[in-house]
């Protein structure tokens, strides 16, 4: 008996040894060894979740974007605060801001042979304009005309400044006949004009995309790009150490000081325009009483939030938008964190230790939701965080049943596309607040129309007055996107969504 | 035993309707709508109705049931609202590999539970039997996530011996650390089962009988006494079976698997009412052919068994 109690205390010891071995990691070879010394052509990227649909005209999701824009090309694109030329040479727009007239290039082809004409961008428009997702952003447009082949007019209604930015650089550019004998199956069938064409989609497992021989561009150092599901962060990381993956979007963020540190892969972390912040229900009790927030805004240090609650993956941030967004008047601030003020104005208000609740509908949020609990505890306010499943939590922010939340929204870099989630219209969808103001629904009514950049802004000036001295939100940070990656591999740049294409990677060993 | 067997498919009909009344039921009943899933953030008020109202989720849930169950009675269980495939076409291209997996696990679980469980018996409070025991305890307590990551970092990261996820092209390389994951658990309550059962069985009369008229032991253990102690392992066996049918979300999620638990999950996730159905009946049928198998098996290892299914119906005299 005394020999086996001695055998098991061996046994157990052994276990924990093999347990704490498997975690003590040698500094890990992420390069695998090089048989052949010509550059590779081949690019695997991990993504974090499975695809919908790569009709771009149906799909919501950001990951399919990031797929899709190999394979389409837009008439523009916006990087870095300009408009590039992408299918176009030229384009101009009226002095009333009504008729944009864009001319194409002449050499582009489709993936299947077919020749891009403004018959295409026609089609292309009309089909937007009774797509659920585009409809909102075109709904302005009257007419969609072909001048002449390489001529394509848009009449809008009235004007409306967001247009380059939520339609030319936005509706992807399709071919009629690609699209008609596609029929149903469109979205498994994407033909564009982009570096890439679609080759297969393992549906959940990953998406193979070659590189288009007849680009009309510049021609791509990367032949064949592999887009892999892998929805666990620790494994995508570790494929990406040993080799088998070569830029994973997913890490767990507590793994990117160390990779930072060993060096070994390199670590990108691009910004985006998201914008994360804490949610009200401005009807809900003490929520609806701007003393009560102001309370709630002193106490906010985003900082400690960033850090603790998002593992610093995340930019700290002051405004639900910035001067990247056109409209954005940078007059008026969120206060800053101070607790002492969050008490004077806490002590303004009937609020006597009630515990209000804040809900979230994921993990991540939770835990923006904890830090934020600790930071409000010092000011004497008290919430309790609920995790729902997602669903039920936006169910329940939609409909009003909930105090308080944070969310992150992505929106395009115009003033005019938050009224999805501000105007009094959008209660009871995306309008979470519950805002119903006069002033920030005329501004956007009234706002979206005025070519004027400087008049622009100031039609848009209410909006933020009335978010930041009314509290409305508090904003926390800019959602950041993480490209960890073979350091032989180089990437151009990062979109405002936070994602490269594949045409801007390239080998360098 | 073919009455028997037809009578247990008579059975699937009232399983089938009941599993997807509930399922339809908890679908339409939990918050969320579809629309919001596939329009996303920018969609209005008025699009996400206009939709909800184009795939009939406003008309009466009875309403939308009965669609669904004259839809089905005529083979078309619907598209998927998130892929716009039809939904077995997305189960099936995702059975194979869980199936796969399934039966490789179970296979290996068995083949390790079995004869450490019979060795540990008749060898009862030996070396090899309190090892067994310890590993045993282990491997049915660990989280499978956990061993998972281990296994992986163990194998992947540091020796470089095995791929760490689904990718590129599949090998039986790759099968080697999923298997690993969901057949050591299986196999540890193989192990203890076995063990006991085994235990159970040798201190019988008949078996001391045996051992008295001079039999061997590999008779006494294996004509004797492992036929009866094999009875209540095939139910687990069975049992585990169809719990690795289902698929294991957690091991799918950190091997890259895209199997059928994943595309259940993600179903149920975005409202994807029909999806999520045609799934969860898929699984129930499955597990209906499983333990319907189970039951013919027991028949064949024990004949007072299938003496029983035999007598079926028959009133008993008196």
């Amino acid at each position: 008996m005394k020999y086996q109690k001695k055998l098991l205390a061996v046994l157990l010891v052994l276990v924990m040894a093999l347990g704490m071995l498997a975690g003590c990691q040698k500094t890990p070879d992420p390069t695998p060894p090089v048989e052949d010394p010509v550059l590779k052509d081949t690019v695997k990227i991990a993504v974090y979740s499975d695809f919908k649909s790569f009709d771009p005209y149906n799909s919501g999701m950001t990951l399919d974007k990031v797929v899709y824009n190999n394979i389409f090309d837009t008439l523009l694109r916006f990087y870095d605060g300009e408009f590039e030329n992408v299918l176009v040479t030229d384009y101009s727009v009226s002095e009333d801001g009504t008729v944009y007239t864009f001319k194409l290039k002449d050499n582009v082809l489709f993936h299947n042979g077919e020749k891009l004409t403004a018959d295409d961008i026609v089609f292309s428009m009309e089909r937007a304009k009774t797509s659920n997702q585009m409809a909102n952003f075109t709904k302005s447009i009257t007419k969609v005309e072909a001048v002449d082949a390489l001529t394509a007019k848009i009449t809008l209604e009235e004007p409306y400044v967001p247009f380059l930015n939520a339609v030319a650089a936005q509706v992807c550019i399709m071919n009629e006949k690609a699209v008609t004998e596609a029929g149903e199956q469109v979205s498994l069938k994407p033909i564009g004009t982009g570096p890439y064409t679609f080759v297969q989609w393992d549906a959940g497992a990953q998406v193979v995309l070659e590189r288009f021989a007849d680009y009309h561009d510049e021609e791509p150092q990367i032949k064949t790009a592999t887009y892999v599901v892998l929805t666990n962060p620790e494994t995508a990381l570790i494929a990406t150490q040993t080799g088998e993956i070569d830029l994973t979007y997913t890490i767990p963020p507590i793994a990117a000081p160390q990779i930072k540190e060993e060096g070994l892969l390199t670590l990108d972390l691009n910004p985006t325009m998201g914008s994360g912040y804490i949610v009200m229900n401005l009807e809900a009790p003490f929520i609806k009483d701007v003393n009560f927030r102001k309370a709630l805004a002193y106490a906010t240090n985003r900082e400690e939030i960033v850090e603790f609650g998002m593992d610093g993956i995340a930019e700290a941030s002051t405004h639900l938008y910035d001067e990247q967004t056109v409209g954005y008047t940078g007059e008026f601030h969120i206060p800053d964190y101070n607790v002492e003020k969050a008490k004077e104005f806490l002590a303004k208000t009937d609020y006597a230790g009630e515990t209000i609740s804040f809900k979230v509908g994921y993990e991540n949020y939770k835990k923006i939701g904890i830090v934020y609990q600790e930071q409000l505890k010092k000011v004497g306010i008290n919430i309790s965080v609920e995790l729902l499943e997602a669903n039920t939590w936006v169910s329940d922010m939609k409909s009003g049943n909930y105090s308080m939340s944070t969310i992150v929204m992505t929106i395009d870099p115009d003033v005019a596309l938050w009224s999805t989630t501000l105007h009094s219209n959008a209660i009871g969808g995306y309008n979470f607040s519950r805002l119903n103001d006069e002033a920030v629904d005329a501004a956007f009514d009234n706002g979206a129309s005025i070519l004027d950049p400087a008049q622009r802004k100031e039609a848009y000036a209410p909006i933020e007055q009335k978010l930041y001295e009314d509290v409305v939100l508090i904003p926390i940070y800019r959602r950041v996107v993480t490209a960890c990656y073979d350091p032989d591999l180089s990437i151009a740049r990062a979109f405002n969504n936070g994602f490269s294409s594949v045409e801007d990677m390239a080998w360098t060993k | 035993m073919l009455k028997y067997t037809f009578k247990r498919l008579l059975l699937l009909l009232p399983i089938l309707i009941g599993v997807s009344f509930i399922v339809f039921g908890i679908m339409s009943f939990t918050p969320g709508d579809p629309a919001t899933e596939i329009l996303g953030p920018t969609a209005t008020k008025e699009q996400i109705a206009e939709l909800n109202e184009e795939m009939g989720m406003n008309d009466p849930f009875l309403v939308r049931y009965f669609r669904y169950v004259f839809h089905a009675v005529t083979g078309d269980f619907g598209t998927s609202y998130r892929t716009q495939k039809p939904v077995f076409d997305e189960i099936f291209s995702r059975f194979g590999v869980t199936f796969r997996l399934g039966v490789l696990s179970i296979c290996v679980a068995i083949l390790i539970g079995v004869p450490i469980g019979i060795i540990s018996a008749v060898k009862q409070y030996s070396f090899i039997d309190f090892t067994s025991t310890i590993i045993a305890m282990f491997f049915a307590a660990v989280p499978q996530f956990w061993l998972a990551l281990m296994l992986v970092i163990f194998f992947s990261l540091q020796l470089r011996w095995l791929p760490s996820t689904f990718t590129g092209v599949i090998t039986p390389k790759h099968f080697v650390m999923p298997v690993l994951t969901l057949s050591l658990g299986t196999a540890a309550s193989i192990i203890r089962l076995t063990r006991s059962n085994m235990l159970e069985t040798i201190r019988q009369d008949y078996v001391r009988t045996a051992r008295a008229k001079g039999a061997s032991e590999t008779t006494i253990i294996f004509k004797h006494s492992l036929r009866n102690a094999l009875l209540p392992v095939i139910t687990v066996i069975g049992i585990s079976f169809g719990y690795l049918m289902g698929g294991t979300v957690l091991v799918e999620s950190i091997f890259g698997i895209p199997g059928l638990g994943s595309l259940t999950i993600a179903s149920i996730r975005s409202k994807d009412i029909p999806q999520t159905t045609a799934c969860i009946l898929f699984l129930a049928v499955l597990n209906v052919m499983i333990m319907l198998a189970v039951d013919l098996l027991y028949g064949y290892i024990d004949p007072r068994v299938k003496a029983r299914y035999a007598k079926g119906g028959k009133k008993s005299a008196t």
